[in-house]
């Protein structure tokens, strides 16, 4: 049997012992519950010693603990223990004693506060924590870097870059620095007025940016929601035709009184209709492949006949192709006016005297034609008064073909008569009857000294798609007849040889169909013309997210 | 049978939540073709930011419910695995939101946090999937306490075995002999201390006179033991150490992802 004696250290410096009896002739010694004898000694192992009695000796065994058994300073794995010795296991000293078949176990930790100093310093080395700071203090520092560093930085430098939420349109480069600029009040969307602010450009014409389409002017739109920035470096018209189909795929719903056609996409982009005005002013849209799309044009004009062979003309034949008459503009977009002098001259003769062939009357202004004419005949009597006597006569200039010689006019009179002859003849016959609509003024309104014909307004059409441009200069590489067919079988000057909207289609898709030149709405139409815009528009959370959902 | 892990929690619930979630928000992504193109500012763009930022809540909310041990909202285990799943999601969730647009601003700061404290957050599951079984095998059960002064008992018998020795015998206790105060390097390096060379000590002992020499094979077991000891502790401190190191990043770089976050959004609707 086994006792076991703890003696303990009391505060006051006094021992206390602790009695415990085993009734075993072999027990296990350890710091853990399934040893027999349970000692709290930290350098204990949880099984660190075996002791046996067989009633005569006393054998103490090592079980493999790392603190080890010792007895007189040695290590020992087994020995056989005399009455009176003492073994050390670790930090705690075992006095052994036995007499009578019962074995006394008189136990002490040791309190080596040495040791336990050094070991609590060694301790302290083991854990990375002693090495790091504080996490506290870590996440603090960290914390108020951030804070300080992205969110007050910003407002004592004046620089919030770094807030930016992308990279800003090419075209706003020069105020990237300013955010004030665009965003005038923290935490509202960017107002139309920041944008008028610098784009109210009214003396660049029509299509200056403080001004939207009809039908737009009342839209809840602010221009950011269309022209979105810090999306990119490229410009701020977004080429998407879902900025317009929205709305024009199902007009009706958004404004019934539109007349405009519904347009879902340029695939199914309605036919052109061309703005007609009729005698009362009043514009009328027409499809161009209507039969009431007729040219309001008064120049009567045989298209097949200047494109057809070679043209006589005051320096020879010459073959006419388009572009002798209709000439692209400096920036290579639109095509010229056309004008007399420069396209229908060089053909078209103005002479009124056979004698005199080089002599043309001044083109522009009918009413300036019978002065001149007086003041011609006038001159030759005066000259001729001066000279041996022969007949004045004016020529009989008959409609004729440009270039051929005119037919001598057997009219006689004083240099009135002969102007009004040669007014009539031009008026009716030959020059500006040859291509312009003519009236003859009424007998109220005939003086002696004014012109007896008006010329009506030749009307030549230079805008046919008002609300929408296009650009000659990017098609150059075609010929005119691929776009505009029939103009060389065209006989008629009321013909509209404008081409239709399948022309383009051959060519022209939207939503970057593969195979087709990538064409949104915006790439022919403009958003910003003809009305003045609304007042400054200011949206609430609602109405944002309810047009964001839209 | 496998054991149940955070990780594996509930037959990996988390991770079927958050997969789930990951691929509704890139159906919507893909489906949603707003004009402009796919950023933060589309109502999608919104929709995912609250989500993140609820995620980004939730996860920093973990901290305090394993902390609050009376709480009987859900359990620590399930808490920590949809830390663990949400934190991955959140990882694609947050290029979805801003429609994978990064540029040098608070709000790629704002994201860059939160990757690396995704990133030591991975490292720290991938330790704790390794070591914690460890660190139980050590010694026996002895306490690092306990072995400390085991080390330190054994240092002062050394000390008296060294007393008034031969130049031959302080040879072999100086080439064994180390002075234990590891640094931050020392612990997260494997085997620092190297062990008793055999040979090497077999042609020391040479010098060693007889009457010496088994003062000196005492000596050479001490020193093993004690490299043994040191070793052992050194690398149940290096498991120790790396069971928290990663948390010197992923604490605080997740206030820097709070704080950069709150900055994110305060600055969208400050120029908005």
């Amino acid at each position: 049997m086994f006792r076991l004696i703890y003696e303990k250290k009391r505060e006051d410096g006094g021992v206390e012992r602790l009695v415990q009896e085993f009734p075993h002739d072999e027990i296990t010694i350890g710091r853990g519950g399934e040893s027999t004898v349970v000692i709290p000694g930290r350098r204990l192992a949880l099984v660190h010693a075996h002791m046996m009695w067989d009633g005569q000796a006393l054998v103490v065994v090592d079980a493999g603990s790392v603190a080890g058994v010792r007895a007189e300073g040695r290590r020992i794995a087994r020995e056989n223990l005399a009455s009176g010795d003492t073994i050390v296991l670790g930090d705690v000293s075992i006095r052994c004693e036995y007499a009578n078949g019962s074995v006394d176990l008189i136990c002490r930790i040791d309190e080596e506060e040495k040791i336990q100093v050094r070991a609590k310093d060694t301790l302290a080395g083991l854990r990375v924590e002693t090495y790091l700071p504080s996490m506290r203090a870590l996440c603090l520092v960290v914390g108020l870097a951030a804070l300080i560093g992205c969110g007050l930085y910003p407002f004592l430098d004046g620089d919030f870059s770094a807030w930016s939420s992308g990279p800003i349109a090419n075209p706003h480069k020069l105020i990237e620095a300013d955010c004030q600029k665009c965003h005038t009040s923290p935490f509202e969307q960017v107002p139309d007025s920041s944008c008028l602010a610098c784009h109210s450009m009214t003396e660049h014409g029509s299509s200056s940016m403080n001004q939207v389409r009809v039908g737009h002017a009342n839209s809840e739109k602010r221009c950011a929601q269309c022209h979105m920035d810090h999306n990119g470096t490229s410009g701020l018209i977004e080429e998407d035709a879902r900025q317009c189909t929205t709305c024009h795929a199902n007009l009706k719903q958004h404004a019934k009184e539109s007349t405009f056609l519904d347009v879902s996409s340029f695939a199914k982009h309605s036919q052109f209709h061309i703005a007609l005005t009729d005698s009362a002013d009043r514009t009328s849209r027409v499809p161009i492949d209507s039969t009431d799309a007729i040219d309001p044009g008064m120049i009567q004009l045989n298209h097949a006949v200047h494109l057809e062979g070679f043209i006589r003309t005051r320096t020879g034949e010459k073959k006419l192709a388009c572009n002798s008459c209709h000439e692209l503009s400096a920036d290579f977009k639109t095509i010229k006016p056309i004008s007399f002098d420069n396209h229908c001259r060089e053909c078209h003769s103005l002479s009124f005297d056979e004698r005199d062939p080089e002599q043309e009357v001044p083109h522009g202004d009918a009413e300036v034609i019978f002065p001149f004419l007086y003041t011609h005949y006038t001159t030759q009597t005066l000259e001729k008064e001066n000279k041996p006597a022969t007949k004045t006569s004016a020529m009989d200039i008959s409609r004729r073909i440009p270039g051929s010689e005119p037919v001598a006019l057997s009219v006689k009179g004083s240099p009135q008569e002969l102007a009004r002859e040669a007014e009539r003849q031009l008026f009716t016959k030959t020059g500006c009857a040859l291509c312009h609509g003519i009236d003859e003024k009424s007998v109220e309104e005939r003086r002696e000294d004014n012109a007896h014909y008006r010329i009506k307004p030749s009307n030549i059409k230079t805008v046919w798609l008002p609300h929408a441009r296009f650009s000659h200069g990017a098609h150059e590489e075609f010929t005119c007849e691929s776009c505009h067919a029939g103009v060389k079988k065209s006989t008629n000057s009321g013909d509209v040889l404008l081409p239709k909207v399948g022309i383009c289609q051959n060519c022209h898709a939207d939503n970057h169909r593969k195979g087709f030149v990538s064409s949104d709405c915006v790439t022919c139409h403009s958003h910003h013309d003809q009305q003045a815009m609304a007042p400054e528009k200011k949206l609430d959370i609602r109405t944002y997210i309810r047009s964001l959902i839209r | 049978m496998t054991t149940e892990t955070f990780v594996s929690y509930r037959s990996f619930r988390w991770l079927w939540i958050t997969c789930i979630a990951l691929l509704a928000s890139g159906y919507i992504y893909w489906l949603h073709d707003p004009i402009g193109g796919r950023n933060g500012g589309t109502l999608v763009g919104y929709a995912l930011g609250v989500i993140a930022t609820i995620a980004v809540v939730w996860l920093m909310a973990y901290g305090l419910r394993k902390r609050s041990y009376h709480s009987s909202l859900g359990t620590v285990e399930g808490w920590l695995s949809a830390h663990v799943w949400i934190g991955l999601g959140v990882l694609v969730l947050v290029p979805l939101h801003a429609g994978f647009s990064f540029g040098i601003n608070v709000h790629t700061l704002a994201y860059g946090c939160m990757v690396i404290t995704i990133l030591s957050g991975i490292w720290g599951v991938a330790n704790y999937a390794t070591l914690t079984t460890k660190i139980t095998s050590h010694h026996g059960g002895t306490k690092d306490s306990a072995v400390v002064e085991q080390m330190h008992a054994i240092s002062e018998e050394l000390d008296r075995l060294c007393a008034g020795k031969s130049a031959g015998f302080l040879d072999i206790f100086n080439t064994y002999n180390f002075s234990f105060h590891p640094s931050l390097r020392a612990l997260l390096k494997r085997n620092s201390i190297p062990a008793i060379d055999s040979k090497r000590v077999q042609q020391q002992m040479q010098g060693v006179s007889e009457q010496e020499s088994a003062d000196a094979l005492t000596m050479i077991g001490l020193l093993d033991q004690r490299i043994d000891l040191a070793r052992g502790l050194l690398e149940q401190a290096r498991i120790k150490a790396l069971l928290k190191v990663w948390l010197y990043i992923h604490v605080p770089c997740s206030v820097a992802l709070c704080v950069t976050l709150a900055i994110h959004i305060l600055s969208v609707f400050y120029f908005w």
